[in-house]
């Protein structure tokens, strides 16, 4: 106990990032009780002192950590229509979407099933914008080698299904 | 890690932002967390002066009882089927 992180900074700051990042394979009402787990399990983690800043970043050991509660989680649900996504949409510029971007949208949504899990695994990783593919790796505990090859998979996957809808 | 492809493809993903609500209750949360719990210690001292109480109390019975052969009568009874009346009646 008595670490000096400051948590209420680190929930505001990296709760978010974790949200979206179980967004990609749940449904928001669970990555909401995820990202809470995920969260409560980083403090023990810090707590009984297996955080080391020299080995990697508190938010590696979260996006780590986030990784295998999202393996012990149950099966990810369908995934909702978009209407339903849309009447969760809090800010309006989610609402102020085109046609063709709700298309895309959607079309990628319903394609991310269909990728294998380890692609989906990775692809949820990159919805964070901050990682990097060596972050990733050492996260997944897989070769970057590996990992990019899995992000131009799942990317080529999704690319050629929207454009046989032409919708890019 | 920038990528024009997946800032497209995971343009939607990005967007998703949880509400000050749920920001708060992961808060509350942590701080629950992090609160000391009360340790419970493995106390000797306590585990000593218990089986001594256990020992006294044991022998006060022990020796109160005035059919002190009651467990060895119990034993000799051969009979399985035997009602908890009729092993009374027979000891005492």
């Amino acid at each position: 106990m008595g670490n000096p992180l400051n948590w209420n900074q680190i929930v505001e700051d990296f709760g978010p990032r974790l949200y979206r990042y179980f967004c990609v394979r749940f449904s928001p009402e669970q990555a909401d009780d995820l990202t809470q787990e995920t969260l409560l399990r980083l403090v023990r983690k810090v707590d009984e002192g297996y955080f080391d800043p020299e080995k990697g970043s508190l938010h590696m050991l979260g996006f780590g950590i986030a990784h295998y509660v999202a393996l012990e989680a149950k099966p990810p649900l369908a995934h909702e229509s978009l209407d339903d996504w849309e009447s969760k949409a809090t800010s309006t510029e989610d609402l102020e979407l085109t046609t063709m971007q709700k298309q895309t949208a959607s079309k990628v949504r319903d394609q991310m099933t269909s990728l294998s899990t380890v692609e989906q695994q990775v692809l949820a990783l990159f919805v964070d914008e901050e990682l990097s593919i060596k972050e990733a790796s050492i996260i997944l505990q897989l070769p970057q080698g590996t990992v990019k090859s899995h992000i131009h998979r799942a990317k080529r996957k999704l690319i050629s299904s929207i454009q046989t809808e032409g919708l890019l | 890690m920038k990528d024009k492809d997946l800032d497209i493809l995971l343009s939607e993903y990005r967007k998703n932002q949880p509400t000050q609500l749920q920001v708060q209750k992961w808060k509350k949360a942590v701080q629950k967390e992090r609160q000391p719990k009360p340790k419970y210690e493995f106390q000797w001292t306590q585990i000593i002066a218990a089986s001594v109480v256990g020992f006294l109390v044991g022998a006060m019975v022990f020796y109160s009882t005035k059919n002190k052969d009651a467990f060895q009568n119990f034993a000799q009874i051969e009979n399985d089927n035997a009602t908890i009346e009729y092993v009374f009646t027979k000891t005492n």
